[in-house]
């Protein structure tokens, strides 16, 4: 394969929220971890589509990457040349070949600046051309994208969203980039003229040669404009490949309940949709191990156990939910009728199984001797007692060990413990249950 | 049902078939172009409380200019003369005769003081004083306030902390004492006053930029100048300062007719300009005496009416001003229709 | 029994630059239970739509004709009083920012218990307990704790269930969901939906759901309205837009979006924007932009049709409509886009040919 034009290697962004300067001396730093070592190449000429939930960290990883915020590790190679050593008079000349596109075209457009000179401000700060030539050349731009030169002395509040962000790619294109970071840059626009925009973008690569990076979190979009796709969660990246090789199994569970939540189009289509349990945990202090086997259907079952899937994820949700509650109502909900700290024994052994959507026996001996203990210390009210008892039965590989990138054939590369040869077992168990 | 996704397939809708209607339709409307700054003074022409300031602040100006000529190193750069009479005539001895405390009459429109001198003279003349101190100080307060919070807001960490602190300080006094110190340790005078309002007065202004610049360095367009390249300096200039000139502007509008009272105040307590000075405050002060009880057992109104009408005229209007830019710079775009047209 | 009937509703904002007719003419009826989809492009009314329907509509907008009758009565004769007992209580809505739509002040809970006592007359006891349900209901976990909680401490999906917990305090008729899910992610949207789904079943409850989104149509809705420029331009069930669309805007929005699976290298977009509602253009006002447009659509401005007869289809009841000249004939080149649906020939709907 040929070189890469960049290459990200550990990339990390961690922001820093303690509160004052009293929390810092003492210690309680407060680090949220947006990027946390992040690899990737992107080869000249190609679109590197990156899709991920909001506040996955993409934003931070395309602004990381160009220096646009100051990563707190690692390097970004381009060209061979480590842009993170750059000074910043070198970084300011290289930004000539690496460009960037907002996602909100106004906000990122000076409004006390006509359109002309917001096209020409990259031409004045690396000295390109002036005077008629500038003209010249910002009428071209302005061209290029689909707008007329009598736009150049109009303000960007009289445009509507698409027309500014054909200014904010004309800005961008005005220095002849070689890599432009897009940064969901048809994600505020309506629907016929962010086709409008993909159309644009697509022929511009095409007629100078651009490379692409696409940050987005809308996947069909992705799908259409990229040639290859990686999927970030919380801060990491979890699966790269070729795009037909992300949209189709075998996938990491995360990029595959991503795929199968799209709302259709289609009004009878009824595909299977997964829908993951809890929601994202904070990049504050995420999950240990694997980041996804807080709310991930595959998560791995130890030696020895072997249940249901579902019934295994619904056991592991009671769990966490053991471990990181205070009292017997974070458990189950109060109603009007109980409360849970009042009922007997059998009663609250019914509410947490119909809570947590376990059946009235656990299939797995053990697991139901754990269990009970469990549901015992907690109508005790004590839910130390409870998470001790779960300790040993309740707990996943996927908990402990942070799984490696695995390549998966051709650079589809999966950052699961699943691709994992020592987990085949449990591969098999996820293919039968699906038939 | 069927679980393949992408199942329908849409042909024949082709854009490029869009005929050349559109363009007739919709490109090269000859439309205006206006700036912020242009749709901004619309809809202050608009707004008729704050243009009848304008008006008052600018026949007040004019009258002190013109009220007598001015003479610069032996020329004369100004030659008309408004005011009937010279402010500092005692016309008792060299004018039309009227006494001290003379009422309003044909010959003196406002009276006389008590060194019957003309009040109206006095009144058009003393605009210089009030007005240019207040204007002077604005706009070497507003100058410095911009670039200290400019600076303290851009750069952030140790230095906007050590800055914002200096200001924390300042705010601790309130303003007018610490001028009264100044203007103690200094004596009274015309440049003194100024100092005395100038050396504090910043720190308004660079708390209010301060917050301006950390709130415009979050706009994109700040992240997408550095992305171009952009040196500091340039993205201060060109992109952080321009956009945060809105507020300051209405500061400084409202604050003129602060610096007007101030000055006045300072006047009245007889700390400003020397005693018999044609400066509206210190004409309150040297008849205050006569508010209580005047000569004759007469209270003579109009010595102190006229100089504290004229304050009252010009901190009014300034303030009108000051509300009226306020507005014409906030006014949110409204509407429901997006100023689209063709692409 | 319809629920929800709408006559020639008229919008006005008088703005600086002239009037806009932001909805104009709308006309269409939900029955109880119903799940009713507006779909259109930011400025095409959707949304001043859901706003006269509370009456919400403020200076300097003002509708100026039309009625909407709620359950028989006109909201727009009710008195002021009258309409706030409607409000929140019979129709309720769902906001797409669910951040500033919930008071930062007041907990959660609090913002749930508050409606229900104002309108229902329960008591605190009631009011919490019940609210306390609700939340669990609509899928927060740890319900009871989350009760006191404030909005800034819910994550961005459970503030969007939090207000529709709020939007179903009072057991509402019809609940207008205003793009409930489009600032949400992808996963937390698929859960949402399905709870609204499943809730609107629960408590019969119909629903008018404005989106741009026509994969949350597709999933969510029974029948569709297509507005464009404050007018509509296409009614029909949700499986006849799909399959057969009749409007070409319809036809340009459905082929502009990416799709998953779709091999085709270029989209098909639809040029140019939307116009400006004060300068809207003559005879059709998607011609301008239209593949098909032709003289006729300059001069004459389409009525709202039955595509299969040409007879006019304006009324609320009407189940069919497109509003292209193509239908009462006086278009000479006619529609030649095509919609095909692989692998099911056996499609539910009568299909037939466009010519």
């Amino acid at each position: 394969m040929t070189e890469p034009i960049i290459r990200v290697e550990g990339l990390r962004k961690y922001y820093d929220t303690t509160g004052g300067f009293v929390d810092r001396l003492l210690g309680n730093e407060q680090l949220v971890k947006a990027v946390d070592g992040v690899d990737l190449e992107l080869y000249e000429g190609e679109t590197l589509g990156i899709v991920g939930e909001s506040g996955c960290g993409k934003t931070s990883l395309g602004r990381a990457m160009l220096r646009l915020i100051e990563p707190t590790d690692g390097s970004v190679y381009y060209h061979g040349e480590d842009l993170t050593e750059l000074s910043s008079r070198k970084l300011r000349a290289v930004r000539k070949d690496l460009q960037y596109i907002f996602q909100d075209p106004l906000s990122s457009l000076n409004p006390r600046m006509t359109v002309g000179d917001i096209v020409g401000e990259p031409l004045d700060i690396h000295g390109l051309a002036s005077g008629a030539e500038r003209n010249e050349r910002i009428y071209e731009l302005l061209d290029v994208v689909g707008l007329s030169p009598s736009h150049a002395d109009r303000y960007p509040h009289e445009f509507s969203g698409g027309q500014r962000q054909r200014i904010g790619i004309a800005r961008a294109l005005a220095v002849d980039p070689e890599v432009i970071v897009c940064d969901e840059p048809v994600s505020a626009l309506d629907v016929s003229v962010q086709a409008q925009i993909l159309n644009l973008l697509e022929d511009l690569q095409e007629e100078f040669g651009l490379s692409y990076i696409f940050i987005a979190h809308d996947l069909s979009v992705v799908e259409h404009i990229s040639d290859r796709v990686a999927v970030m969660y919380l801060g990491e990246i979890v699966e790269t490949g070729t795009t037909e090789e992300v949209y189709q199994p075998p996938n990491h569970p995360y990029a595959e309940a991503l795929l199968s939540a799209i709302p259709e189009p289609d009004p009878l289509w009824d595909g299977d949709q997964i829908l993951l349990s809890g929601s994202v945990p904070s990049p504050l202090d995420p999950p240990s191990g694997c980041r996804f086997h807080s709310r991930c259907p595959k998560i791995i079952q130890p030696d020895g156990v072997d249940v249901d899937p579902s019934e295994w994820r619904s056991a592991m949700n009671f769990k966490h939910r053991i471990d990181d509650g205070s009292s017997v109502e974070a458990v189950v909900a109060r109603t009007r009728d109980e409360d849970p700290a009042e009922v007997s024994r059998e009663r609250l052994d019914t509410l947490v199984r119909s809570e947590f959507d376990l059946p009235d026996r656990l299939s797995d001996p053990d697991l139901e001797t754990a269990f009970s203990e469990a549901i015992d210390a907690v109508h005790d009210d004590d839910l130390d007692a409870a998470a001790d008892a779960l300790a040993d039965r309740f707990r996943s590989p996927c908990e402990a060990e942070p799984p490696d990138a695995i390549d998966v054939g051709g650079g589809h590369r999966i950052a699961c413990h699943l691709q994992d040869e020592q987990y085949a077992d449990e591969r098999l168990r996820h293919a039968d249950h699906a038939d | 049902m069927s679980t393949q996704r992408g199942r329908i397939q849409i042909s024949g809708f082709d854009a490029e078939r869009v005929s050349d209607l559109e363009d007739e339709q919709y490109d090269e409307q000859p439309r205006e172009t206006r700036s912020r700054w242009q749709r901004a003074f619309r809809r202050f022409l608009r707004n008729r409380s704050a243009v009848v300031g304008v008006v008052v602040v600018t026949v007040m100006v004019l009258l002190a200019v013109f009220a007598r000529p001015i003479e610069l190193m032996g020329t004369v750069v100004q030659p008309f003369a408004l005011a009937p009479y010279d402010p500092t005539t005692h016309q008792n001895l060299f004018g039309t005769g009227a006494s001290s405390y003379e009422p309003p009459s044909r010959e003196h429109w406002m009276g006389t003081d008590g060194a019957s001198r003309d009040l109206f003279s006095r009144v058009l003349y003393g605009g210089r004083y009030s007005i240019s101190i207040g204007f002077i100080v604005v706009a070497v307060t507003a100058s410095f306030g911009l670039v200290y919070g400019g600076i303290s807001g851009y750069y952030g960490g140790w230095t906007d902390e050590l800055m914002m602190r200096i200001v924390d300080t300042i705010f601790a006094f309130p303003a007018l004492i610490l001028a009264l110190v100044i203007i103690a340790t200094l004596g009274g005078g015309y440049w003194q006053l100024v100092l005395a309002f100038s050396l504090f007065g910043w720190a308004g202004y660079a708390r209010l930029i301060r917050g301006e610049v950390l709130k415009i360095k979050e706009n994109e367009y700040v992240m997408a100048a550095k992305a171009l390249g952009s040196s500091d300096r340039r993205v201060i200039f060109r992109h952080v300062l321009p956009n945060s000139m809105p507020p300051l502007l209405v500061l400084a509008s409202l604050n003129i007719g602060t610096v007007v009272i101030g000055v006045a105040a300072l006047g009245f307590l007889g700390l400003g300009m020397g005693t018999g000075t044609a400066e509206w405050g210190t004409m309150l002060d040297d008849t205050r005496e006569t508010l209580i009880q005047g000569p004759d057992g007469q209270i003579p109104w109009w010595a102190t009416v006229f100089p504290g009408l004229a304050i009252f005229l010009f901190v009014m209007s300034m303030n009108m001003i000051g509300d009226g830019i306020n507005d014409a710079l906030d006014a949110q775009e409204t509407g429901v229709a997006r100023g689209g047209e063709g692409e | 029994m319809t629920l929800l009937e709408v006559n020639d509703l008229t919008v006005e904002f008088y703005t600086e630059d002239g009037v806009v007719r932001a909805v104009d003419g709308l006309s269409y009826e939900i029955e109880r239970g119903e799940k009713f989809g507006v779909v259109g492009e930011s400025g095409a009314g959707k949304s001043v739509t859901a706003l006269s329907l509370m009456r919400l509509i403020e200076s300097p907008g003002r509708i100026v004709k039309g009625e909407i009758r709620f359950d028989g009565t006109d909201i727009l004769e009710l008195s002021e009083s009258e309409v706030r007992d409607i409000r929140g209580n019979r129709i309720a809505m769902i906001f797409q920012d669910a951040q500033t739509a919930l008071n930062p002040v007041y907990t959660v809970g609090e913002q749930i218990a508050e409606a229900m006592r104002h309108h229902l007359g329960y008591d605190d006891e009631e009011a919490r307990t019940r609210a306390i349900e609700l939340l669990d209901q609509v899928g927060i976990p740890e319900a009871e704790l989350r009760y006191s909680d404030y909005p800034h401490e819910f994550s961005g999906g459970m503030q969007q269930r939090a207000v529709i917990a709020i939007a179903l305090a009072c057991d509402p008729d019809l609940l207008i969901a205003d793009e409930p899910t489009t600032a949400l992610d992808v996963t937390i949207e698929a859960k949402i939906l399905k709870q609204i789904e499943a809730l609107a079943e629960e408590f019969d409850t119909a629903i008018q759901l404005i989106t741009h989104d026509l994969g949350v149509v597709a999933e969510l809705c029974d029948r569709v309205m297509v507005m464009y420029a404050g007018q509509p331009v296409e009614k029909a069930s949700v499986e006849q837009l799909f399959y057969d669309p009749k409007h070409p805007y319809t036809v340009g929005l459905m082929s502009s979006i990416p799709r998953i699976g779709d091999r085709r290298e270029r989209l098909q977009t639809i040029p140019g924007t939307m116009p400006d509602l004060v300068e809207v253009p003559t005879g059709c006002s998607f011609h301008p932009r239209c593949p098909y447009a032709e003289e006729a659509c300059r001069q004459t401005e389409p009525q709202l049709v039955d595509p299969d007869t040409g007879d006019v289809a304006t009324d609320a009841a009407a189940e069919r409509a497109a509003a292209c000249l193509e239908y009462t004939g006086e278009l000479t080149g006619g529609l030649d886009y095509e919609v095909t649906v692989e692998g099911d020939e056996q499609l539910p709907i009568g299909d037939e040919a466009d010519d």
